[in-house]
C-alpha cells in the first residue's frame, strides 16, 4: 500500500493577539488518514478543530507545518478537497440543480449536458429527486445541507472535509442526515475528515475518532470504532457504543475541571 | 393572557373588538392588510381635511397656503400651456444623466473597495472626507468651473450622490457572506471568477436598493442646483414663482417632484422584484 491519502504534518497555528502573547490554537497536530477512511475530530467549541479543517482546505495558513494530499504538499484550496460548511452556503440566486452545476462548471471535459446529468445524479443520491428547480429559500435546513453535500461530492474530490455540517439542524433532522451520510459513504467510499462537537454523531458515522482538547488544541486520543457496517440507529444503544461514548466523555472532561459545560457549547 | 383569551373563544371564532384593537398594538406584530391601508388612507384624509379647513375657512392667508382647488387649477393651467411638461422634462433629463454618471462610477469603484483592501485604503478615507463637505456649498464653485448649463447640474448631482453611493456599495459588497467566497475557493475558482460569479450576484440586490435610495437624494441636489442658476426645470419654476408670490405654483412644483420621485421609486421596487425574485420570500 502507498502512503496516507491525507497527511497533516506537525501543524501549529498561533493567533497573534494585539499585545502580549498570542493564542496557540493548534499545537503540533500530526495526523495520517488512509484512503477511504472516515475520520472524525471531536472536541469542545474553541478547541481549534474547525481551524484545522480550514487549514487542510487551504482556506487558512498554518503557522508551521504542512498538508499533504497523496504525498504532495498543498498550500491553497483545490478541487482535490471538497468542503461542506456548517452554515448554509448555497447560492440563493441559483436553483438546487444550478447550485450543483456551478461546482461542475470548471470540468472542461464534461459537456453542459453531462454536467447537468452529473448534478442530477448526485442530487438523487442525497434524496432530492423532485426538488431540482427549487430555490434554496424554499428548502428546509436539512435539505439545503443535502444539496451542499451533493455539490461537494459532484466533482469527485479525493477528500471530503466536513465542518459540523449538521450543527445548525434540529435533533430529528440531524439523525436523518447522519443516517443518510453513513449510507452514502458505505456505498460510495471516499476519504472523509469530519469535525463535530457531538460525541454520538462522531461514533455513529466514523471509522476513527480523534479526541481534541482546547488551548492548546491537540489530539488526546485516537480511537478506532469497531462497530460493524452497514450501521443503523439501533447501534447507538449497544454496549460497545456506550463504552466508546464513556471513554470520549471522560477524556474531554478530565481536561477541564468545568466538566459538562464544556461539551455543551456551540449552540 | 393569550391562553385565557383562547379558552374564552375558539381559535377560528371572530375575536372580540376589544381584543382585535389590542392586537393592532402588539410590538412588531403584523396587522391585516385592510387595516394597514385603511390607516394609511386615514392619515392622508386627515391632512386633506385639515388643509381644507385652514384654507377654505379663511384661517390662513392664501399667500402662505393656497386652497387645494387653487393649486389644482394652477396645475391644470401650467400643464395646458406646456410649462409644467417642459420643466419636468428638463429636470428629468438632468437627473437621469447626472445619476447615471454618478452610478456608473460609484458602482464599480464601490465593488472594488468592498473586495480589495488596497482599493479601500486608497479611496475610503478621501471619500469620507469629501462626503462631509456639503454638496450645496459647491454650487458657487461649480458655476465658476463649468458655468450654468446642464453640465453644472450634472456636477452638483454627482457631488451630492457619488460619495454616498460609493461607500454604500462598498458596504453592500462587504456584507456578502465570507462562506460564499470560501465555497468559490474550495471549488478551485480564480479570484476574478469568484468576484464575477459569486460576489456580484450576491451583492446585486443590495446594490440595486442603494441606487433606489440614492436616487431620492439626487432629486434634492438637482432642485438645489436649479434653484440657484437655471432657466428651466422644476427648481427654477419654484424659484421664479417665489419672486411673484405665486405660492400655488411653488406647491405645484413641489408636488410634481414628489410624484416623480414616487414613480421612480415604484419603478425601482418593481424591477427589484422582477430581477431578484429569490430575495422576496426571505430566508
Amino acid at each position: 500500500m502507498s502512503g496516507p491519502k491525507l497527511y497533516i504534518q506537525d501543524v501549529t497555528k498561533r493567533f497573534e493577539a494585539k499585545r502580549g502573547q498570542g493564542l496557540l490554537a493548534l499545537d503540533n497536530i500530526d495526523l495520517e488518514v488512509p484512503e477511504n477512511q472516515f475520520a472524525t475530530i471531536v472536541g469542545p467549541s474553541g478547541c481549534g478543530k474547525s481551524t484545522l479543517l480550514s487549514i487542510v482546505g487551504g482556506l487558512e495558513e498554518p503557522s508551521t507545518g504542512k498538508i499533504f494530499v497523496d504525498g504532495r504538499p498543498v498550500t491553497e484550496p483545490g478541487r482535490d478537497r471538497g468542503m461542506v460548511f456548517q452554515s448554509y452556503t448555497l447560492f440563493p440566486w441559483l436553483t438546487v440543480r444550478q447550485n450543483v452545476e456551478f461546482a461542475l462548471r470548471p470540468e472542461a471535459n464534461l459537456s453542459k449536458k453531462e454536467q447537468r446529468q452529473a448534478a442530477e445524479e448526485h442530487l438523487r443520491l442525497v434524496g432530492l429527486e423532485g426538488f431540482f428547480d427549487s430555490y434554496p429559500h424554499q428548502l428546509s435546513g436539512g435539505m439545503q445541507q443535502r444539496v451542499a453535500i451533493a455539490r461537494a461530492l459532484s466533482y469527485r474530490p479525493k477528500i471530503l472535509l466536513m465542518d459540523e455540517p449538521f450543527g445548525a439542524l434540529d435533533a430529528q433532522t440531524r439523525g436523518t442526515m447522519q443516517e443518510l451520510l453513513t449510507h452514502i459513504w458505505e456505498t460510495h467510499r471516499i476519504t472523509v475528515l469530519f469535525v463535530t462537537h457531538d460525541v454520538d454523531e462522531a461514533i455513529f458515522i466514523s471509522d476513527r475518532v480523534l479526541v481534541m482538547t482546547a488551548r492548546p488544541g491537540r489530539f488526546k486520543d485516537d480511537i478506532s470504532i469497531g462497530l460493524p457496517r452497514p450501521r443503523d440507529f439501533e447501534m447507538m444503544t449497544s454496549v460497545e457504543f456506550v463504552e466508546y461514548k464513556q471513554r470520549i466523555f471522560r477524556e474531554i472532561r478530565q481536561e477541564h475541571a468545568g466538566g459538562p459545560t464544556l461539551v455543551k457549547g456551540e449552540g | 393572557m393569550d391562553g385565557v383569551a383562547k379558552r374564552e373563544a375558539p381559535a377560528d371564532a371572530e375575536p372580540r373588538t376589544g381584543k382585535r384593537v389590542r392586537n393592532l398594538w402588539r410590538l412588531q406584530r403584523a396587522i391585516p392588510a385592510p387595516a394597514y391601508w385603511g390607516i394609511a388612507a386615514l392619515t392622508i384624509l386627515a391632512l386633506a381635511v385639515a388643509w381644507s379647513v385652514l384654507t377654505y375657512g379663511g384661517f390662513v392667508n392664501p399667500l402662505f397656503l393656497p386652497t387645494p382647488s387653487a393649486i389644482f387649477s394652477r396645475a391644470v393651467e401650467l400643464s395646458r400651456t406646456g410649462v409644467l411638461w417642459s420643466d419636468a422634462a428638463a429636470s428629468f433629463y438632468r437627473i437621469t444623466v447626472g445619476f447615471l454618471i454618478s452610478s456608473a462610477v460609484a458602482v464599480p469603484l464601490g465593488i472594488l473597495m468592498g473586495t480589495y483592501k488596497v482599493a479601500e485604503a486608497a479611496l475610503e478615507p478621501t471619500v469620507d472626507l469629501i462626503r462631509y463637505m456639503p454638496a450645496v456649498a459647491f454650487v458657487p464653485l461649480t458655476i465658476l468651473w463649468v458655468g450654468i448649463g446642464d453640465g453644472q447640474k450634472f456636477l452638483i448631482i454627482f457631488i451630492g450622490t457619488f460619495f454616498q453611493q460609493v461607500l454604500l456599495v462598498m458596504d453592500n459588497v462587504k456584507r456578502v457572506p465570507r462562506e460564499f467566497i470560501n465555497v468559490g475557493y474550495t471549488l478551485g475558482l480564480k479570484e476574478g471568477t469568484i468576484l464575477r460569479k459569486i460576489v456580484l450576484p450576491a451583492a446585486a440586490p443590495a446594490i440595486f436598493d442603494t441606487l433606489r435610495v440614492t436616487l431620492g437624494w439626487a432629486w434634492t441636489y438637482l432642485v438645489v442646483a436649479e434653484l440657484v442658476a437655471a432657466s428651466t426645470g422644476l427648481g427654477h419654476r419654484i424659484m421664479e414663482a417665489q419672486r411673484y408670490f405665486q405660492t400655488d405654483t411653488i406647491m405645484v412644483g413641489i408636488l410634481v417632484i414628489g410624484i416623480l420621485g414616487l414613480i421612480t421609486d415604484f419603478a425601482f421596487k418593481f424591477a427589484h422584484g422582477r430581477l431578484f425574485a429569490w430575495t422576496e420570500q426571505g430566508r
